[in-house]
């Protein structure tokens, strides 16, 4: 870490923005720390892009601030500007250009000499495109164009990196080796900040931005974000056969229950404790102790579009309150039956990386 | 070193994306060329004759007059009709059988008793203002060739009293003769009329020495014709004084000295036999028609309308091609989002403007090139001057359409904006550049518009380039100059705006 980095990288202060009498962002603070990755998660519309834009320059805030490196963002000289590195959600590429030849044209914008070939060769490796980098624009895929759009904002091996849905449109092999490689790159003290609408790739980022209708929910690590809407970690105990009821006491007795148990089928119980990897071994002692046996007593793996689903829930509605919840300090899944709106497992249609894992 | 970087960048990719487009560079060199090789096989280079019909007055000469005429005017009018009436005329017009009806009055002569002239009306159904001034010149010219001919006619009357092989000189000297011989022999009415006869005949001769002697003072007032003047004053006098004793003795036959003053008259005019013989009276036509013309260009070259129009086409299209080529490079960035690029890396404005301008220019240019060759070879224009004053004209005129076209990319919002900017742009070319009209037929504020564009001053330019051979005015390379500034200036702040890091 350089004397210069102090403090955040990236420093936003009530950053609003109205187109006429849409507010497209609304009030947003955000601080993103050096060499992390930052990973801003919403729907479709929700201001992602916009916040984006106003970080990088293209949009000018209605209200709010914007600082890079400490500075203001319109004081910054443009050798510290080169030292961003852009990807737009719409690759700037010219349709009659090969893919090699928009990459050279962003590059020299950016002030990287004539010397680029090793650099080409590198990058068009790392994104699949070695042996495409003759086709023209028009001729590509959409995912070979943000391809190579992303080979073009990291060609000049910029410090501070925004991406606008780099994964957009591509396959989810080439995916996760492109989280590799920006884990690779935070690895080398870069600072990245990636816009996704794929809500399971929250999982790869440092920290997780929650935008919903242009106003920041949530803003944590994916771990946090996790504790913050279902209270804590959630274990599974399964039974070979109905859950036996007397045993629901004893589990909500326990220290480190967050609060009381849910059966969301038949033959399994729901807990959210503080620690799974401590409440699996003292549930799995206890259920010995009541003479019960069960199948598994297990983590439950979370699915992060369920998670922002019920996150967007709890922020933009009231929560109904049971009777038998009443008077629990948490907002989370109710205490109820097999149709609870607890959290469940990741369905089939899932694009989640994070479901993969 | 990041200045250049950019410039290259930008100029390298506007290059790669025009010459990726190779359909476009066709259209872009073929197309301006099968426009003016078109204009140059179908142009016509013949004066229109308008065919004519004539309503006059039956029995009154006026068809024959203009018939015996209508060589003189069958470059512009051509009779294909004659008429006494009107109606059959117009309808004749109305279907589209002729081109031109020309009214006389149904009785002029009473109108030239009365001292007046004869008002001919003519009648035609052109909408273009241009065709109609056509019409009225032809229709101008037709009237006074047939005033000259009759006027020629009347001319020729005194003359033909004066002409060598005509009997006129005979007849005065047998007139004189019969007078000297009859006085005191026949009836005072036999000898008044023959004295009345004589000095008529003297006063034709007047009028014929009267109107060669105006024409010359008029055209000739040097010593060179003095002598000639001179002559023809003496006879004039010695006319003058002979028709002064023919009109006495008219008065008065009876006289006691009516046989001496006959005999006085009768040697003066033997003595007038030899000087009207020698002198020579101008041709009638020559009277009527002093001056025709024999127009010669110190161009030195003869000029076509084909000649004529290709400099002129040639900077109205370079003009759109650079004005197009720019006017859509900053639309196009910002709705392919590379504007935010711009913004992003602080790419210099005057970067990207003279990167893009470098290829415009570069591209316009071998443009130009290819196409005066083609204009050469293909239509057979060539140009007179060098190639450097050429290159220079092309140069300019490519940099001032480029920067104008710049300030149009910059204010239009869509790609359909920017293509309608640059047709305004051509259209006001077109009426406001001296393509179609001389900038003299402006008048100012309004002409201040055809100076603010570059074709003004390049089809100036290359008109004297090309067609003169001579190098082009300093004020029209200045004029191109200043728009390249100023248009380049605004351009560029307007950019600045634009890019700048919000």
């Amino acid at each position: 870490m350089t004397s210069t980095e102090v403090g955040p990288i990236v420093s936003v202060r009530g950053l609003t923005k109205r187109f006429g009498e849409t507010i497209a962002v609304h009030e947003l603070d955000l601080d993103v720390e050096y060499g992390e990755i930052v990973g801003i998660i919403g729907p479709s519309g929700c201001g992602k892009t916009t916040t984006v834009r106003m970080m990088t320059g293209g949009y000018e805030p209605t209200e709010g601030t914007v600082h890079l490196w400490g500075k203001n963002l319109g004081d910054l000289k443009p050798k510290q500007r080169s030292r961003v590195g852009y990807l737009p959600q719409l690759p700037a590429l010219l349709p009659d250009l090969s893919i090699k030849e928009n990459i050279h044209f962003q590059a020299s914008l950016l002030g990287v000499g004539f010397r680029r070939s090793e650099q080409m060769e590198r990058l068009l490796d790392l994104v699949g495109l070695s042996s495409d980098g003759g086709t023209k624009i028009k001729h590509a895929s959409g995912g070979m164009r943000r391809r190579a759009a992303l080979v073009a904002a990291l060609f000049h091996d910029p410090a501070l990196i925004f991406l606008d849905e780099p994964t957009a449109g591509i396959d989810p092999v080439l995916r996760q080796q492109l989280w590799r490689h920006f884990g690779a790159l935070r690895e080398a003290g870069k600072t990245l900040v990636i816009t996704t609408q794929y809500i399971g790739e929250a999982v790869y980022c440092d920290r997780v931005a929650v935008i919903h209708e242009g106003t920041l929910i949530a803003f944590d690590s994916p771990k946090g974000l996790r504790h913050d809407v279902y209270g804590g970690d959630v274990v599974l105990v399964k039974f070979d056969g109905m859950v036996p009821l007397d045993v629901i006491p004893h589990l909500a007795e326990l220290p480190f229950s967050r609060m009381a148990p849910t059966i969301p089928s038949p033959d399994t119980i729901e807990i959210v404790v503080d620690d799974a990897g401590e409440a699996i071994a003292a549930i799995t002692k206890l259920l010995t102790e009541v003479g019960h046996e069960v199948v598994a007593v297990e983590e439950k793996i979370i699915d992060f579009d369920q998670m922002f689903v019920d996150l967007i829930e709890r922020e933009t509605k009231p929560e109904p309150v049971s009777p038998e919840s009443a008077g629990s300090e948490s907002a989370g899944p109710e205490s109820a039956g097999p149709e609870s709106a607890g959290p469940e497992s990741a369905g089939p249609e899932s694009a989640s990386p994070g479901a993969d894992k | 070193m990041r200045w250049f970087i950019a410039f290259v960048g930008l100029a390298r990719r506007e290059l790669l994306a025009l010459f990726s487009q190779p359909r476009l560079l066709a259209v872009l060199v073929l197309g301006p060329f099968a426009i003016l090789l078109l204009f140059g096989a179908g142009y016509k280079n013949e004066t229109i004759s308008l065919r004519t019909a004539f309503v006059v007055p039956a029995g009154q000469g006026l068809q024959q007059e203009i018939e015996d005429n209508q060589g003189s005017f069958k470059d512009y009018v051509v009779p294909t009709l004659f008429t006494s009436d009107l109606i059959e005329a117009r309808q004749e017009l109305i279907d589209g059988n002729v081109d031109l009806v020309v009214v006389f009055p149904p009785n002029p002569a009473e109108t030239f008793r009365e001292g007046k002239r004869v008002e001919v009306a003519v009648l035609h159904d052109k909408l273009d203002p241009i065709q109609q001034a056509a019409v009225d010149i032809a229709a101008q010219v037709a009237v006074q060739e047939i005033n000259a001919g009759v006027l020629t006619r009347v001319v020729q009357l005194g003359q033909d009293e004066l002409s060598e092989n005509s009997t006129q000189i005979e007849d005065i000297v047998a007139l004189s003769d019969t007078l000297n011989a009859t006085v005191g022999v026949a009836s005072d009415e036999e000898v008044s009329a023959t004295a009345a006869e004589l000095n008529d005949r003297l006063a034709m001769t007047t009028l014929a020495t009267e109107t060669s002697l105006r024409l010359l003072d008029s055209v000739e007032a040097d010593a060179s014709s003095e002598e000639e003047r001179m002559q023809l004053r003496q006879v004039q006098n010695d006319v003058s004084e002979v028709s002064v004793l023919v009109r006495e003795f008219e008065n008065d036959p009876n006289s006691d000295e009516a046989a001496t003053k006959a005999l006085a008259i009768n040697e003066s005019i033997q003595a007038l036999v030899g000087p009207l013989s020698e002198i020579q009276t101008l041709p009638a036509d020559v009277i009527v028609r002093p001056f025709s013309h024999d127009a010669e260009s110190i161009v030195g070259r003869s000029i076509s309308p084909v000649d004529f129009f290709v400099p002129s086409a040639l900077a109205l299209l370079i003009q759109h091609a650079g004005l197009t080529f720019a006017a859509l490079t900053l639309v196009r960035d910002r709705d392919l989002g590379v504007t935010e690029h711009y913004q992003v890396s602080s790419t210099p404005s005057s970067a990207i403007l003279l990167g893009k301008a470098f290829a415009f220019v570069l591209v316009g240019g071998v443009l130009s090139a290819i196409l005066v060759a083609v204009v050469d070879v293909g239509l057979g224009v060539s140009s007179a001057g060098s190639l450097l004053a050429l290159a220079l004209i092309f140069g300019l005129l490519l940099a001032a359409s480029v920067a104008v076209g710049f300030c149009l990319s910059a204010v239009a919002r869509t790609d359909s904006q920017a293509v309608q900017y640059a047709m305004l742009v051509l259209l006001a070319s077109l009426f406001f550049g001296g393509f179609f009209l001389n900038l003299d037929a402006l008048r100012y504020p309004f002409k201040a518009l055809a100076w603010a564009l570059p074709v003004t001053y390049s089809i100036r330019g290359l008109q004297d380039v090309m067609l003169r051979g001579v190098d082009p005015a300093v004020l029209d390379l200045t004029g191109l100059a200043a728009i390249t500034g100023i248009a380049g200036l605004v351009s560029w702040v307007l950019l600045r705006r634009e890019t700048r890091p919000s």
